[in-house]
């Protein structure tokens, strides 16, 4: 899996971390991106932005970690474009029981406006 | 909500499934760009199929680390009942007591004086005593099993007593007519010691 990061701020200047992934994602990797908002970093409880490439995949272990991602952001926009990427995220999260703060856009002008909106 | 769903897509989900059925997870439904909401009942399947896969996994290192348990607790038991079995006791300097509980069979009797000839030279005992207090019953083996076990001990210069022959046993060894008149029986464990100590004139009266 490829994952790019980006610091960013959105358009009313909340400070915003930019992830962009690809490929094929398993338990370290998703654990490596989770680094960059557990407490004491930067971007812990802060805004996130992710845009998932078509054809990334995931792996069980990944997908059952993710969901526990909730208590370190304080909201995050995922931009998928595959509708394929996008069964699997929303099946992801269903299987969790739903995520708090958390949706899932095809435009990134969108995915900012809501997360300048978004009232925890 | 309606969905409307091409006939190939559902049965390619239910091949999917008839196999899981039959154990072969291996299978998965092939996913395309279908921007509705069976997609994700596609996925789903797909998920569910990993998921077996994992807990069959699981299961079988489960079941493996069971078994390794298993053996492991069957070897420390055969260690404790092979110990409990020849519970050798130096009661004196050079004199060796063996009280010998539960039934003895051939197998048991040859392990006893496997053991027991070997503490016999190790420790160069001079007297040997054989307490058959608990023992319930001999197999039609075991006398005879016995008596050469005494003559193996005194072929290495020890002397050998049986002590606690019960009445039950005392039937046995006449009734398989044993020829015991060579052993030096006495009636109590503590008989055979006093006779011993009287021997080596640690005894003062």
């Amino acid at each position: 899996m490829a994952v790019r990061y980006e610091e960013s701020t959105t358009p009313k200047g909340h400070p915003l971390l930019k992830m962009f992934v690809s490929g094929h994602c398993d338990l370290p990797q998703a654990e490596t991106m989770a680094d960059h908002i557990t407490a004491g970093q930067k971007f812990h409880r802060q805004r996130v932005l992710v845009t998932v490439a078509p054809g990334t995949e995931y792996t069980p272990d990944a997908r059952k970690y993710f969901p526990t991602l909730h208590r370190d952001h304080y909201a995050m926009a995922t931009i998928v474009t595959s509708a394929v990427v996008r069964a699997a995220i929303n099946l992801i999260s269903r299987v969790a029981g739903g995520s708090r703060n958390f949706k899932l856009f095809t435009d990134e002008a969108d995915a900012l406006e809501w997360l300048d909106t978004i009232q925890e | 909500m309606a969905v409307t769903i091409e006939a190939t897509r559902i049965e390619q989900v239910l091949e999917v499934i008839v196999g899981a059925v039959h154990g072969d997870y291996d299978n998965r439904v092939p996913l395309a760009e279908h921007d509705d909401a069976f997609l994700e009942v596609e996925t789903g399947v797909n998920y569910l199929l990993e998921e077996l896969i994992e807990r069959r996994a699981q299961n079988h290192r489960q079941q493996a680390a069971l078994a390794a348990k298993a053996e492991k607790l069957a070897e420390q038991q055969d260690a404790l009942v092979e110990a409990l079995s020849t519970p050798i006791i130096e009661v004196w300097p050079a004199v060796l007591a063996l009280p010998i509980v539960g039934r003895v069979d051939e197998a048991r009797a040859a392990m006893i004086t496997t053991k027991l000839l070997e503490r016999v030279a190790a420790s160069r005992a001079t007297h040997v005593i054989l307490d058959l207090t608990g023992v319930a019953g001999v197999a039609t083996t075991t006398m005879p099993a016995i008596v050469r076990m005494v003559r193996a001990i005194g072929l290495l210069g020890a002397t050998c007593m049986l002590t606690g022959i019960g009445p039950e046993v005392a039937r046995q060894v006449v009734a398989l007519e044993v020829d015991a008149s060579r052993i030096h029986v006495l009636g109590q464990l503590s008989d055979a010691l006093a006779v011993v100590l009287a021997e080596r004139g640690a005894l003062r009266r």
